[in-house]
C-alpha cells in the first residue's frame, strides 16, 4: 500500500521570509505541476518525479504538499527545494512530515481551521478548495488524494456545526479593523483600497464595510475579477494603471495579489505621501509573499502591518478558544479512526470481488447444469432461466454475507489482514 | 484666602491627575474619568471664585507672579473644557491636570517673593493681552499634549506592538492630530492677538513698542515657530509627526518663557 506523505511548513515552524521562499503558488496549471502522476505516463516529460496523487496548498501561513508515493520523502523534499532553487537544510530546519494517518489528522486538524493562525477562521476551507480543484485539473487527485479531501471538508463542516470554535468574530480581518481603529477615529471618513480581489482581502474588506468605511476601492490585475467582487461586496473597480491615484485618495489599504514581488516600494510610497498630503495610510499586507516592501513603514504617517504582525490576535482568542478546540480534536480523532478503517477496507477489496466472482462463477454454472437437466425433461422457458438466476445468485450472496461482515469487522478490530488470509483459505480463492 | 483657594485648586489637580493616569495604565473606567472631570471643573470654580474676588479688591494684583500663573491655568482649563465640549476626549486632560498642578504650585511657591512691576498702567488693554496670551499659551499646551500621545502610540504602532499592550483609553493617531489642529489653528490667531495688544499697550505705557527685552524675543520666537505650525498646518495640510514635534517645541519654549525666562533674565516681565 503505498504512503500518504505530508510534508510543509506554517506560521509556527517558519517566519514570513522564510514561507515566502518556500511559497508553492506558482503551480496553477498541469504543465507547471512539479511531479509527473504515474498515470500519465514517465516518458512524456522529464526531469520529475513520478508519484501517485498529489496536491500542493499554498496559503500566507502554510505550505504544504500532500503526496500518495511510494518511496522516500527526501525525494520529495528534493524537489521541492529544486524547484525554488532553495537550501534543503534550511527546509528541513524549518518543517515537517507525517506519514499516513498522522498526514491525515493534520490534514482534517487543517480543514477545520485547528491549526491556523487564527483559530476557526473560515477562510483555509475556501483555500484548500482552491488546491483541491487545481490537483484535479492536474489529473493528480487519484482514489486516496478524493476521499482524503471529500473527508476532510465534511470534518471541517462538523467541527463548524457541533462545536464554537469558529462562532465568535475573530479573524486576521478583525485585527485589521482593530488596528485601523487606533489610526482612524471615525471609519466613515475613511476610504479603503482593496489591492488583489483574494479570498482574504474580501473578507477584511467586508468587515472594514460593516465598520461603515466611506468608500471601497477595488483594483486588481484583471477588472472582470475586480467588477465580479464589486458586484458582491460594492465599490469601485480599477486595474493596476490606477493604483498610484486610487492610494492618493484611499486611507486604508488591504493587499493580497498574488504577485511574486512586492508592488508597493518605499519610493513609489513616498510621491504617493507627498501627493496625498502626508495624511495618514495604514497598509495591511495579507499577501504571501508580501506586496509591500517592509521598508515602507519607515515613512511618515504610513503603517504597514503583514500577516506575522496580525499574529496577536491568536494570542488574545486562543485561551477563549481552548475548549472548544478540543471537542473539534475529539471529532478529528474519531474521523481519522474512519478514514483508517476506508483505507484498510481498500485491501479488502480484491478478497470482495475474489468471493464474488466465485460465488458468480458457481451460481453460473450450477444454473446451466440445471437448465440442461430441465432441458431433457422438456421444460425450458426465458423466464424459467431468469428466474433460476435470480435464486442462484441470491443464495450465494447471502451465504457469503457473513463472511464479508466478519471481513469488515475484522478491520475496525485490527486484524482485517490476518483474517483476510483466512477467508481466502477457507474458500480455497487462490486456488 | 488666596492661599486655601490655591491649596484646595492644587489638591482637586493633583487628584485629577492621579485619577487619569491610574486609569490610563489600568484601562480607565468612565467613573474614573468622570471623577478626574469633576475635580478639574471644581478647581476651575475655584480658581474664578479667587480670581473674581482678589480682581474686584485690588487691581494692581495683577503684576504680582503668583496672579500671573493662576489665570494662566485658569486659562488653560478653560480652553481645555472648550475643546472637550467640542470633541469630547478626555485625553486631552492627561496632560492638562498635571500643568495646571505645575502651575499652581508655583504659583504658591512664588506667593512670598513678589515685587510689583514698574511703571504699570493698568487697563483693559493690559486685560486683554494678559488673557489672550494665557489662552494662547493654554492653546499651546493642549496641543503639545496631543502630540506626545500622538508620538507615543505612533511609536507603539510603527514598532508593531501587540493590539493587547496598546492602551484602550487613547484616542486614535486621527482624533489626537485633531485635537492637535484644532488647538493650533484657534491658539494661533489668539497668541497672535495677544502679543499685538501686548506692544501697543508697552507703546501706551512706555512710548515704544518693542524695546529688545528677552522676554519680547522669545515671545516673538515662540510666535514665529506657532506660525511656522499654523501655516504647515493651512497651507500644506501637514499632520501627524512632524505637527506633534513642532506643537512640543512652541510648548516647551513657553514654558522656558515663563519659568526660566521671568525668573533669572532681567526682563521687565520679571516681576
Amino acid at each position: 500500500m503505498s504512503t500518504i506523505h505530508l510534508i510543509g511548513l506554517n506560521h509556527r515552524t517558519a517566519q514570513v521570509e522564510v514561507r515566502e521562499k518556500f511559497a508553492l503558488v506558482e503551480f496553477t496549471s498541469p504543465e507547471k505541476w512539479p511531479f509527473l502522476c504515474h498515470k500519465q505516463g514517465i516518458s512524456s516529460v522529464e526531469n520529475k518525479l513520478a508519484v501517485k496523487e498529489s496536491l500542493i496548498l499554498s496559503t500566507c501561513n502554510r505550505v504544504e504538499m500532500i503526496v500518495v508515493y511510494d518511496g522516500d520523502y527526501e525525494d520529495l523534499l528534493k524537489v521541492w527545494c529544486e524547484t525554488k532553487g532553495a537550501d534543503i537544510n534550511e527546509l528541513r530546519a524549518c518543517m515537517y512530515h507525517y506519514e499516513d494517518m498522522e498526514a491525515v489528522r493534520h490534514l482534517f486538524r487543517v480543514a477545520s481551521s485547528l491549526d491556523s493562525l487564527v483559530l476557526g477562521e473560515p477562510q483555509i476551507l475556501g483555500q484548500l478548495k482552491a488546491a483541491y480543484r487545481l490537483s484535479v485539473n492536474a489529473g493528480h487527485a487519484g482514489l486516496l488524494i478524493n476521499r482524503l479531501l471529500h473527508k476532510a471538508f465534511s470534518v471541517a463542516k462538523r467541527v463548524r456545526s457541533e462545536t464554537a470554535v469558529a462562532s465568535s468574530a475573530v479573524s486576521i480581518s478583525y485585527a485589521a479593523v482593530e488596528l485601523a481603529k487606533r489610526i482612524f477615529d471615525d471609519m466613515s471618513e475613511h476610504k479603503a483600497l482593496l489591492l488583489g480581489a483574494g479570498e482574504m482581502a474580501e473578507l477584511a474588506a467586508m468587515h472594514l464595510m460593516h465598520c461603515g468605511i466611506k468608500e471601497l476601492k477595488i483594483v486588481n490585475r484583471t477588472l472582470s475579477r475586480a467588477e465580479e467582487l464589486v458586484q458582491k461586496i460594492g465599490g469601485e473597480a480599477y486595474t493596476f494603471d490606477a493604483l498610484e491615484s486610487c492610494l492618493v485618495d484611499t486611507d486604508i489599504v488591504i493587499s493580497s495579489t498574488g504577485s511574486m514581488e512586492p508592488i508597493i516600494h518605499a519610493e513609489f510610497m513616498q510621491d504617493v505621501m507627498q501627493k496625498r498630503k502626508k495624511r495618514p495610510m495604514f497598509l495591511i499586507d495579507i499577501a504571501m509573499p508580501r506586496d509591500i516592501d517592509p521598508a515602507v513603514n519607515h515613512l511618515d504617517n504610513v503603517y504597514v502591518y503583514d500577516i506575522d504582525d496580525l499574529k496577536e490576535v491568536v494570542e488574545e482568542n486562543l485561551a477563549n478558544r481552548k475548549t472548544e478546540a478540543s471537542k473539534a480534536s475529539q471529532i478529528v480523532d474519531e474521523e481519522v479512526k474512519a478514514f483508517e478503517f476506508w483505507r484498510g477496507s481498500l485491501s479488502l477489496m480484491p478478497t470482495i470481488m475474489d468471493i464474488e466472482n466465485k460465488g458468480s462463477k458457481i451460481a453460473s454454472e450450477e444454473v446451466a447444469k440445471t437448465l440442461r437437466n430441465l432441458e431433457h425433461l422438456g421444460i425450458h422457458s426465458a423466464e424459467l432461466q431468469e428466474a433460476l438466476e435470480k435464486m442462484a445468485h441470491s443464495i450465494v450472496r447471502k451465504c457469503h454475507h457473513a463472511p464479508l461482515d466478519y471481513l469488515h469487522n475484522s478491520y475496525k478490530h485490527n486484524s482485517g489482514e490476518q483474517n483476510t488470509a483466512l477467508i481466502r483459505q477457507v474458500l480455497k480463492l487462490d486456488e | 484666602m488666596l492661599v486655601t483657594l490655591s491649596l484646595s485648586s492644587l489638591v482637586l489637580c493633583a487628584v485629577a491627575t492621579a485619577l487619569l493616569y491610574y486609569g490610563m495604565i489600568g484601562n480607565l473606567t468612565a467613573s474614573a474619568q468622570k471623577k478626574a472631570l469633576c475635580c478639574l471643573g471644581t478647581s476651575f470654580v475655584l480658581l474664578s471664585l479667587l480670581l473674581s474676588v482678589t480682581f474686584i479688591r485690588d487691581m494692581e494684583i495683577l503684576v504680582l507672579r503668583s496672579w500671573y500663573l493662576i489665570p494662566l491655568c485658569w486659562s488653560l482649563l478653560l480652553i481645555s473644557f472648550l475643546i472637550y465640549y467640542k470633541l469630547r476626549h478626555v485625553t486631552l486632560f492627561i496632560f492638562v491636570a498635571p500643568l495646571c498642578f505645575i502651575l499652581l504650585l508655583s504659583a504658591i511657591i512664588f506667593l512670598h517673593q513678589e515685587k510689583p512691576m514698574e511703571n504699570l498702567v493698568v487697563g483693559p488693554l493690559l486685560l486683554i493681552h494678559l488673557f489672550l496670551i494665557f489662552a494662547g499659551i493654554g492653546l499651546m499646551g493642549i496641543s503639545a499634549g496631543a502630540g506626545t500621545l500622538f508620538l507615543w502610540q505612533e511609536k507603539l504602532l510603527k514598532n508593531k506592538t501587540k493590539l493587547i499592550h496598546l492602551p484602550k483609553n487613547i484616542p486614535s493617531l486621527s482624533a489626537l492630530d485633531r485635537i492637535n489642529l484644532v488647538a493650533a489653528n484657534i491658539g494661533f490667531p489668539v497668541y497672535t492677538v495677544g502679543l499685538v495688544s501686548g506692544f501697543v499697550w508697552a507703546y501706551m505705557a512706555w512710548g515704544r513698542f518693542f524695546s529688545f527685552d528677552p522676554k519680547e524675543i522669545i515671545s516673538l520666537i515662540i510666535l514665529a515657530l506657532y506660525g511656522y505650525l499654523f501655516y504647515e498646518r493651512k497651507v500644506h495640510g501637514t499632520n501627524g509627526r512632524k505637527t506633534a514635534k513642532l506643537a512640543i517645541i512652541v510648548f516647551v519654549i513657553a514654558m522656558f518663557s515663563i519659568f526660566v525666562v521671568n525668573t533669572f533674565l532681567p526682563t521687565h516681565h520679571s516681576f
